[in-house]
């Protein structure tokens, strides 16, 4: 549209725009049939009708001179006569027609785009006679038949086709049997749908979904069980656990200070030993010196008495700290259970709320099974 | 190629073979164009759903042995991913996780600027976001559908911080997201009331085209741009892609009753119709009291809608063409996932043509504090936007004009793109 006013500037160019979407869209109401197809010349032209139509002509990518023709966003306007237009295109490699009115008639001039590698025809009304005609497209490797009418006896027709290698056929009367039938003779051709490993996947699916729910299951049973039994005990376990609290604060404590003794005592037990060693290095350095022997001596059963001492307290520590230890986890025991009573009937509406989550995944799962089978 | 041509990054062009089956297309360099009539490389779709808040890798697609959640085995031998996602396990074939995401940013709203846009907040001037980075890029332009769409998908509790709303700062404001706030409801507004309304559009158009005449600015050009595609949308038979009541019940059901679900599904639906990038964001992943009673409950609408979504594209032949990342702002502390944690987290990827079923990365997975470093392949923001950017077909090395003419590159130069990613 805008080539039509090379001369005016961008903004007016919008405006102009609008005024003739305003126009195109009023005229499409008085006039529904699409142009018919007219010769054209050059490839140029071919693209410019293409365009008119709704269609657009593309790169398939930026290092590649192959070229798409797209008409799936083309609405109701393209005929079959209209496929004409891709004759004279160069290197058409892919045909998107999705959801297009095109029939099998069409389809007589897609054959003739030798170099498709890819087609689109899901959602159309073509047929098994329309893929008759497709024989001749030596080169293809995709094709989409997706919600068609095709039934087994069309895919008799792709035999030929030897590069094949995607088929969409989902949502198509080709049945089961001969999706299989195809798959054993052409192995390296992947076909959607797959039945037996959509089967495969469904059933592990169902499994894993039956273990989820049966633990989803007694998981609620356990919440809701404690949702009963345990609000009413709410006050008897938050005394439980006050008075649990009170020894093991006490036996903290008391371990707390058993600690300082052993430090203490260890510490002097380590000085004695030090000033021990010493007067035993100085008598040994003069061993004339009876002074400094007997003071080795006296130093030396001053750090033995110490080491008893500190041994002594350090067992007496172990032994507080062992019970403080066991009181505080009777006590974390205790105030566990009393948050656990406090909050039951929450954690009972989280289990129900999973349950049901998985409930539903269960049945969807066994739906699946059902459907495939 | 045009001969003379000198491309930027040779590299880059080496990464990825441009596959017609799928496979990571090359970037589109304008000033290879030939014909002006042939447009440029339509580049993949993406589906982006983001768990706001951060939501725990060790309960979802990272689990650890002696963790709070179990893991089972995937379709892909050797890789496990937590029990509570039993049909995302079998699409692991389908699905890349990343399992080395190193991002530097603790605070939500930082995080969720740092890893949507693959720059740290400044005060000087706003980053466009990915998604209104894939509008510009390898949107349809001037197409009936908007290239970029956001969908609230609820939330369990107000918790995560503020949420981060995708802005396209310099791209222009016609790179701004279209926002759905229920994908129950859809478009709401876009039906028109009384029967004249092409008479008032008509009356608009004279008026403002006279005011952009004499106020030549480019916001009010962008200003007009917007409200002409949002007209386009209100005329188009493709609007009818943001109502679910066509998708046939047991298909609905199989995306699960939640919203997310139903998000997923309305996600896929845009992307049929033309529109290049989804986000559906779901808030209240930010787990203080810890993640394993929450995930619980969430886990099965999370399965559903994430495994379904996957399959359905899938078998509609759409998944080379359309990338699924599903991640939150950073992940969660190891452990409990108590706390915030951007040093070692996941993100997962289906689709887009990429390498799956594979997982890239690792987590310490010994010791008292397990999971708590990245050991092999360290990913950053500005990695990762990179790497998606990439994988759609933009070209990263582009540049834009910012605030002050600053010209701006579209990802940090600095970035190394994830390649095991690229087939």
């Amino acid at each position: 549209m805008s080539n039509n006013h090379p001369n005016l500037v961008p903004l007016s160019r919008i405006a102009a725009v609008m005024a003739l979407v305003l126009l195109v869209s009023s005229l499409e109401l008085t006039a529904k049939e699409p142009s018919p197809f007219k010769p054209v010349a050059t490839a140029e032209d071919a693209i410019t009708r293409i365009d008119e139509l709704g269609g657009a002509v593309r790169r398939i990518a930026a290092n590649n001179d192959s070229l798409e023709v797209d008409f799936q966003h083309s609405g109701s306007s393209l005929r079959d006569s209209h496929l004409q237009y891709l004759v004279p295109l160069k290197n058409v490699v892919l045909l998107r027609l999705k959801n297009t009115p095109i029939t099998d008639a069409g389809l007589t001039h897609v054959g003739k785009v030798v170099s498709l590698r890819r087609l689109h025809l899901e959602r159309t009304a073509i047929t098994d006679a329309g893929l008759k005609q497709l024989s001749s497209l030596k080169e293809l490797e995709y094709l989409n038949l997706y919600g068609t009418a095709v039934t087994d006896a069309g895919l008799e027709h792709l035999k030929g086709l030897s590069k094949l290698k995607r088929l969409f056929l989902s949502q198509t009367k080709v049945s089961e049997a001969a999706i299989v039938r195809l798959q054993s003779a052409r192995p390296d051709l992947q076909i959607d749908p797959d039945p037996p490993r959509d089967k495969e996947r469904a059933m592990a699916v169902w499994e894993r979904t039956k273990q989820l729910l049966a633990a989803a299951e007694s998981a609620n049973e356990v919440a809701q069980r404690e949702a009963v039994e345990l609000p009413p005990q709410i006050d008897a376990l938050k005394k439980d656990y006050e008075t649990a609290k009170q020894p093991a604060a006490e036996a903290k404590k008391q371990a707390d200070e058993a600690r300082k003794k052993s430090e203490d005592a260890n510490k002097r037990a380590n000085d004695a030993r030090k000033q021990a060693e010493d007067a035993q290095r100085q008598s040994q350095r003069n061993p004339n010196d009876d002074g400094l022997k007997q003071q080795a001596e006296e130093k030396k059963q001053a750090s033995e008495e110490a080491k008893r001492k500190a041994d002594e307290l350090n067992q007496f520590f172990d032994e507080a700290r062992k019970t403080a230890d066991e009181l505080q986890t009777k006590a974390e025991t205790a105030r566990r259970s009393s948050e656990k009573a406090n909050k039951a009937k929450e954690l009972a509406a989280d289990a129900l709320k999973v349950l049901e989550g998985v409930q539903k995944q269960e049945a969807d799962a066994r739906r699946r099974i059902t459907i495939t089978e | 190629m045009k001969p003379g041509v000198t491309l930027p990054r040779r590299e880059l062009l080496k990464l990825s073979a441009a596959g017609v089956l799928s496979g990571v297309t090359v970037p589109w360099f304008e000033s290879l164009a030939t014909a002006a009539s042939v447009k440029r490389p339509r580049g993949k779709a993406c589906i982006l759903l983001w768990m706001d808040g951060g939501p725990s890798q060790q309960h979802t697609f990272d689990p650890k042995t002696g963790g709070e959640f179990k893991s089972i085995a995937t379709s892909v031998p050797g890789i496990q991913i937590v029990e509570q996602l039993p049909q995302l396990s079998q699409c692991m074939e389908d699905m890349a996780i990343l399992r080395s995401m190193k991002t530097e940013i603790n605070d939500h709203y930082d995080a969720k600027y740092y890893l949507h846009t693959g720059f740290k907040r400044t005060s000087a001037f706003e980053h466009p976001a990915v998604g209104c980075l894939a509008s510009s890029q390898i949107g349809l332009p001037e197409d009936d559908m908007p290239s970029f769409v956001t969908i609230d998908a609820g939330y369990d509790k107000v918790n995560g911080g503020r949420l981060y709303r995708s802005v396209p700062a310099y791209l222009g404001p016609q790179h701004a997201p279209l926002a759905v706030h229920d994908p129950y409801k859809g478009l709401e507004n876009l039906q028109h009331t009384g029967d004249d309304l092409d008479a008032r559009l008509e009356l608009l158009a004279r008026s403002e085209g006279r005011f952009a005449r004499e106020y030549p600015t480019s916001a009010v050009g962008a200003k007009q741009a917007a409200f002409g595609r949002a007209i386009r949308l209100m005329q188009s038979p493709r609007a009818k892609a943001f109502n679910l009541d066509d998708e046939p019940a047991n298909l609905r059901a199989a995306y699960g009753e939640h919203k997310f679900g139903q998000s997923c599904l309305l996600a896929r639906r845009l992307v049929e119709a033309g529109v290049s990038f989804v986000e559906v964001f779901h808030r209240g992943w930010d787990d203080h009291e810890g993640a394993a009673k929450r995930i619980s409950v969430r886990a099965p609408w999370m399965d559903a809608g994430m495994a379904t979504l996957i399959t359905d594209l899938k078998q509609r032949g759409m998944l080379d063409d359309t990338l699924v990342v599903w991640m939150g702002e950073f992940g969660r502390s190891p452990g409990d996932g108590g706390g915030h944690f951007c040093n070692a987290w996941s993100t997962v990827w289906a689709g887009g043509g990429i390498k799956t079923g594979q997982v890239v990365g690792k987590t310490s997975e010994s010791g008292k504090n397990a999971g708590s470093t990245v050991v092999d392949r360290p990913i950053s923001a500005p990695d990762y936007v990179a790497t998606l950017c990439t994988v759609l077909g933009m070209n990263t090395h582009q540049e834009f004009l910012g605030p002050g003419n600053r010209p701006m590159p579209l990802t940090d130069p600095t970035a190394n793109v994830v390649k095991e990613l690229l087939a």
